[in-house]
């Protein structure tokens, strides 16, 4: 039986100038930190993971699926970049929607989200201020519910509420999936795992957990 | 931001306004008319202003509506914004507007000190100008409030010229009331029709997306799409009534035209891929290159479509066999099309003239070769063209894992 996330051995690098990695994690459920320094390579990390850059290195798995070759393994996942990435002419709806229909689940409604998030589904994403282009991807990571999700900059641009409103949402979540996230300081949430990302150095496990 | 676009509108209201003024000199006595009526009854005077008064805010407010729908100014309805500070900053801009109304109140009978009498009910005027450039039920409720007020004022002046301090108190309350309601119409334009991007499969999806894209950021290049289909279906039409031509000349005559309607496909998928940038494809979406590629060929189809259903309709004289060939040689224009564009997709440069030239070879081959060499070599740029729009999409999200480095 393969594991939710199999991340072995995988190296980012961009020509000579650039490297990080490897870093090996198996694991079934939790919420797993990396931390380190600016330009240290924890977004690329992110990135590679999610299938968006290909690793010099290694692979990544979701339930047994290579997210680089196999579709249904890119279904499993959700990236939430930390700028707004979206496209500014869709609705929130409209963007979710889009997410929704590519990993296979149409009907998924983000309404619930959105009001909890206090976001209005008919904004246009061109008219929001970047804290509500902000709710929009974590609502479009969210969904058709994705086992993996990984969130750069967690709490980038989010007020109080919505941030605190995040935390308790990885904290469930992290009982049954894997949520991989960055975030600069101490994240107010239940973190199982954190893993130190330095430029040009393997990433390592930090002491303290397991 | 609000006042250059405002006079822009303006000056073909202006220039109306000017119009009917100066042909009006030509035939009126401006101050014998003046004192008719000064001596005609109140209720004729109040009837007459209100309707000019009207009339021009109307109009002017017409001019200011598309104003608030800029998706320049949307950023205004997050601003922490008093009513008071709405009107210190519309107010001077907006002034101008009431210039004409100034004119058609110097024909009023004065009954008080002129800064009160043109003050008090010249700024009446802005309620009935705002109002008009609302939507909606906001619209018929503050031209409605403009009229009834200006109505009442007037008549009331005629009887009472102290009534004109309370017009002046009137029109200082309204200031703020009817500014209020800018921010719901400014915020009206974040709320755009609703496009439903949920389906069971990924290509319709894909399709929708970048097809909602043109419409909502393109949508003058759509239009031009089918006013190209009319103008190629009306040359159709006129070469068979007066051409004579059946058969084979038809689909020549067909193909022709369909590959002069095919370029500004290009220009549009194109202007697609600048407005969308790296969400055109992006790696780590779960979809297949195949399945990109499918869309494209989709969103192509049906920008070309309205010139072939024209072409086909027109030119059904042409016979069974040879709309067969024509559509056939339609469905490899438009992979040829697809392909040049998604090699096109890693340059900056515009490549029209590829696409011209390959669009323009192909056309000739069609039609020169017997159908059954053309069936051949169809096939043969069909699958050439196919993997060369995969390989295309995949350099592309090559390209971008480099952008997103830098």
């Amino acid at each position: 039986m393969s594991s939710l996330l199999e991340i072995r051995g995988l190296v980012v690098s961009f020509g000579r100038s650039f490297s990080v990695g490897p870093m090996t994690l198996v694991t079934d459920h939790g919420a797993i930190h990396l931390v380190g320094p600016n330009g240290g390579g924890k977004t690329s990390l992110l990135r590679a993971i999610g299938g968006e850059l290909r690793p010099a290195e290694g692979s990544v798995r979701v339930s047994g699926h290579d997210v680089q070759t196999s579709v249904e393994g890119r279904r499993q996942l959700a990236f939430v970049p930390s700028g707004p990435e979206l496209p500014e002419f869709l609705t929130v709806r409209e963007a979710y929607q889009f997410a929704a229909s590519l990993r296979g689940s149409p009907k998924w409604d983000g309404t619930p989200y959105c009001q909890a998030m206090d976001l209005e589904p008919s904004l246009l994403l061109g008219h929001a201020s970047a804290g509500q282009r902000r709710k929009a991807e974590l609502i479009c990571a969210l969904a058709a519910d994705p086992a993996v999700i990984l969130l750069d900059e967690t709490f980038a641009h989010l007020d109080e509420q919505s941030a605190h409103q995040l935390s308790e949402w990885v904290d469930e979540w992290s009982v049954t999936r894997v949520v991989v996230l960055t975030h600069h300081g101490i994240p107010p949430i239940h973190v199982n795992e954190v893993f130190s990302v330095t430029a040009g150095k393997p990433v390592v496990r930090q002491s303290g957990f397991m | 931001m609000i006042g250059l676009p405002f006079y822009r509108r303006l000056v073909l209201p202006f220039a109306l306004f000017l119009f009917v003024v100066l042909q009006a000199d030509a035939i009126i006595n401006w101050v014998a008319l003046r004192d008719q009526l000064a001596a005609a009854s109140p209720w004729h005077v109040a009837t007459l202003f209100t309707t000019l008064f009207t009339l021009w805010g109307v109009i002017a407010g017409g001019s200011l509506r598309p104003v608030w729908r800029q998706p320049a100014i949307a950023f205004l309805v997050r601003q922490p914004l008093s009513r008071w500070q709405w009107v210190r900053y519309l107010l001077p801009p907006l002034s101008i507007a009431f210039v004409p109304v100034f004119g058609i109140w110097w024909l009023a009978p004065h009954y008080s000190d002129a800064p009160i009498h043109y003050v008090a009910f010249v700024g009446l005027a802005w309620t009935t100008i705002l109002g008009a450039s609302f939507r909606g039920v906001a619209a018929a409720k503050w031209v409605a409030t403009g009229i009834v007020a200006t109505a009442v004022l007037i008549l009331g002046y005629a009887y009472q010229p102290a009534v004109a301090f309370l017009a002046a108190i009137a029109s200082v309350a309204l200031l703020p009331l009817s500014v209020s309601e800018i921010r719901n119409q400014i915020a009206r334009t974040d709320q755009v029709g609703d496009g439903n991007l949920a389906s069971i499969s990924p290509i319709i999806t894909i399709i929708r997306r970048d097809a909602l894209c043109l419409w909502r950021v393109e949508r003058k290049s759509l239009f031009r799409m089918i006013q190209l289909a009319i103008v190629v279906a009306l040359l159709m039409l006129a070469l068979r009534i007066n051409g004579d031509v059946v058969g084979r000349e038809t689909f020549e005559l067909s193909c022709g035209l369909l590959s002069l309607a095919l370029l500004p496909t290009y220009d549009i998928l194109t202007r697609l891929k600048s407005q969308l940038g790296l969400e055109l494809m992006r790696r780590r979406w779960p979809l297949s290159y195949r399945q990109r590629a499918v869309a494209l060929l989709g969103l192509s189809l049906g920008l070309a479509a309205p010139s072939l259903v024209a072409l086909c309709l027109i030119g059904y004289s042409m016979g069974a066999m040879y709309i067969a060939h024509f559509m056939l040689y339609a469905a490899v224009s438009l992979v040829v099309l697809s392909a040049l564009f998604s090699q096109a997709l890693l340059s900056t440069a515009v490549t029209l003239g590829w696409s011209l030239w390959a669009l323009l070879i192909h056309t000739i081959l069609a039609v020169v070769l017997p159908p059954w060499t053309y069936v051949v070599l169809a096939t043969f740029l069909v699958s050439t063209g196919s993997l060369f729009i995969v390989k295309g999409l995949r350099k592309f999200t090559q390209l971008s894992e480099i952008r997103i480095h830098e």
